[in-house]
């Protein structure tokens, strides 16, 4: 089974990794900056995990994986570029032993949904997929075997390397904190890497993953002899709303039969598409609720508990809501769309490089009002 | 209330936008800007266009990335001493004669725009396909109550390209607007945006 691979490559046990969830409510601290709403008992089980993970640290790792809830340039301080091109800063995978693996592990999938988390694990398995192509092609020689990032790669921020220094694989993958993990105060969890990054920020009771790039090159691969698709609820989902719009519909999401790229990419925070292509409020509820199903596809690798208030948020706002189609219609894999509302703005954007658009994606996902957190900070 | 371009309110500002040059033209040629995502264009030269509507302005945001069939002709702009590095010199011209292909129209009148940034990574980056060349501008725009129309046109295409522009607001100064049409040519090259103004 994949599952079994994935544990075996990466070190640690699988399945679902939520703990026991906390019996008491959480309340705040009088002499912190308190939040209005205390803690349910999902964040109090997401700190309890995060704090897990630190306990497993040494302290100068400790040091390394936390910054200041101020740190403007660390919050963002992720991109979809590999290492060699893009440094990040954290604790990298590959520097961590299996306890801390298994608890970073733990931590995340308290944070995300069992499908969250496959899709995470999936990604980082297809980067070593292409670690290993590369090594085969005699393109980019593999690095990454625990020894860090190449020589002379700034630290935190900016880009660094040469051609010839990208390093793939799962090890380049990073752990870092923006703000120490609270049920009182907000903090962002980052996880992310070569075409990966989570951006979970958790205030009290509530937790977004505004913004996260997700996406990966390859997303179809074989490994020991088990087929993986990391986007394929997400790909069929898509071919079946534009299959059910009529022709006046499809007329009216279908902007472009070319493909465009992905607009707002790392970088681009703040910055909120205007409604284009089909709006919801021209479907009907059958096709709504597909349109539903399409979002949830992304959405859903967020926790249950965190995800039901999102998606209550984006059906109560269909109307605002709208589908854009750019791309052939006949190969739903191969185009880029975008789903434009007032809470969500989510892409899938193929990308060329590597010769199939369909196996290398760049896909983001954001709520406007809430990037970071900051809608709920701001309250 | 629709959200908009700028700021969330709330604990800290919007992530630091691309460098831009001051207004006395300082070059800032540097590595990819933190963030900025690659287009991964395989063979083609992608451009992703950002126009904003802000108070009393159009600002515009090229970010290129570059295809292997791309990779000669834009380097040759570049680089025409083909020392390996874009000299101000070298890099400012291209970007003039690049803006000097990107028409704007307001209303029907022709803008002009002023170059006010540009960021040219490493030319062995770029030529991977893995880093951007980021290119700021602002045209001026007339600020009236009522019904408006932005007409882009980006020509500039010295190999094939992929291209895409889009839209953005910026309200300020009592100053909104609102999208209520957008048209696209299938090649990405043009886009035209009717948008009412509102003085509150």
């Amino acid at each position: 089974m994949i599952r079994e691979s994935l544990s075996a490559l990466l070190g640690v046990a699988l399945g679902s990794a939520l703990p026991a969830l906390a019996q008491e409510a959480a309340t705040a601290d009088a002499t912190t900056q308190a939040l209005a709403a205390p803690a349910d008992a999902r964040t109090e089980a997401i700190v309890a995990a995060a704090e897990a993970f630190l306990a497993t640290l040494a302290e100068d790792q400790r040091t390394a994986v936390l910054f200041a809830w101020e740190d403007e340039a660390q919050r963002v301080n992720w991109s979809n570029f590999p290492t060699g091109i893009f440094q990040r800063a954290g604790l990298r995978w590959g520097d961590l032993d299996d306890e801390q693996r298994q608890a970073l592990t733990n931590l995340l999938g308290t944070v995300l949904s069992d499908d969250g988390l496959r899709m995470v694990q999936e990604q980082m398995l297809a980067d070593e997929v292409l670690k290993a192509e590369e090594a085969e092609g005699g393109g980019q020689p593999p690095a990454g075997d625990g020894d860090g990032p190449p020589a002379g790669a700034p630290p935190g921020g900016g880009a660094g390397g040469h051609p010839g220094d990208l390093v793939f694989g799962s090890d380049e993958y990073y752990v870092s904190f923006v703000g120490e993990p609270s049920e009182a105060e907000p903090w962002t969890l980052q996880f992310g890497g070569h075409h990966l990054g989570i951006n979970a920020t958790v205030v009290g009771p509530d937790v977004t993953l505004s913004p996260s790039l997700t996406g990966g090159q390859p997303v179809r691969f074989t490994w020991e002899g088990e087929e993986v698709d990391i986007v394929v609820d997400e790909v069929t989902a898509a071919g079946t709303l534009l299959g059910s719009l009529d022709e006046a519909q499809r007329e009216a999401a279908v902007v472009s039969d070319a493909r465009v790229d992905l607009v707002l990419g790392p970088g681009k925070d703040g910055m909120v598409l205007e409604p284009e292509g089909l709006s919801a409020a021209e479907m009907t509820p059958e096709q709504q609720a597909l349109l539903l199903a399409l979002v949830e596809a992304r959405l859903g690798m967020l926790n249950a508990d965190d995800l039901a208030p999102a998606m209550a948020e984006i059906e109560a706002n269909l109307g605002e809501t709208s589908f854009a189609w750019f791309g052939p219609v006949e190969d739903p894999a191969s185009a880029y769309w975008r789903v434009v509302g007032p809470t969500a703005i989510l892409e899938y954007s193929p990308q060329e490089m590597g010769g199939d658009p369909s196996n290398h994606l760049h896909n983001m996902y954001r709520d406007p009002t809430n990037e970071y957190g900051a809608g709920w900070v701001s309250e | 209330m629709r959200p908009s371009f700028g700021p969330q309110a709330g604990a800290f500002p919007p992530a630091p936008s691309i460098r831009t040059l001051s207004r006395a033209g300082i070059f800032a040629a540097a590595l990819v800007a933190p963030g900025v995502a690659s287009a991964h264009p395989g063979h083609a030269l992608a451009q992703t266009a950002y126009l904003t509507l802000a108070p009393g302005e159009v600002r515009l945001e090229l970010d290129m990335t570059v295809g292997e069939d791309a990779v000669a002709p834009l380097l040759a702009a570049l680089d025409p001493d083909g020392d390996g590095a874009a000299s101000e010199a070298e890099a400012r011209p291209w970007a003039e004669g690049v803006l000097a292909q990107v028409t704007l129209a307001l209303d029907g009148e022709r803008a002009a725009w002023t170059l006010e940034g540009l960021e040219v990574p490493d030319l062995a980056l770029l030529a991977t396909g893995s880093a951007a060349l980021t290119l700021e501008a602002a045209a001026p725009r007339p600020e009236a109550a009522g019904p408006h129309e932005l007409a882009v046109t980006n020509a500039y295409a010295p190999a094939e390209t992929l291209r895409t522009a889009s839209a953005f607001l910026q309200p300020g100064e009592g100053w909104t607007w609102e999208i209520t049409e957008q048209a696209r040519s299938d090649d990405g090259a043009d886009l035209a945006v009717i948008y009412a103004t509102t003085r509150e």
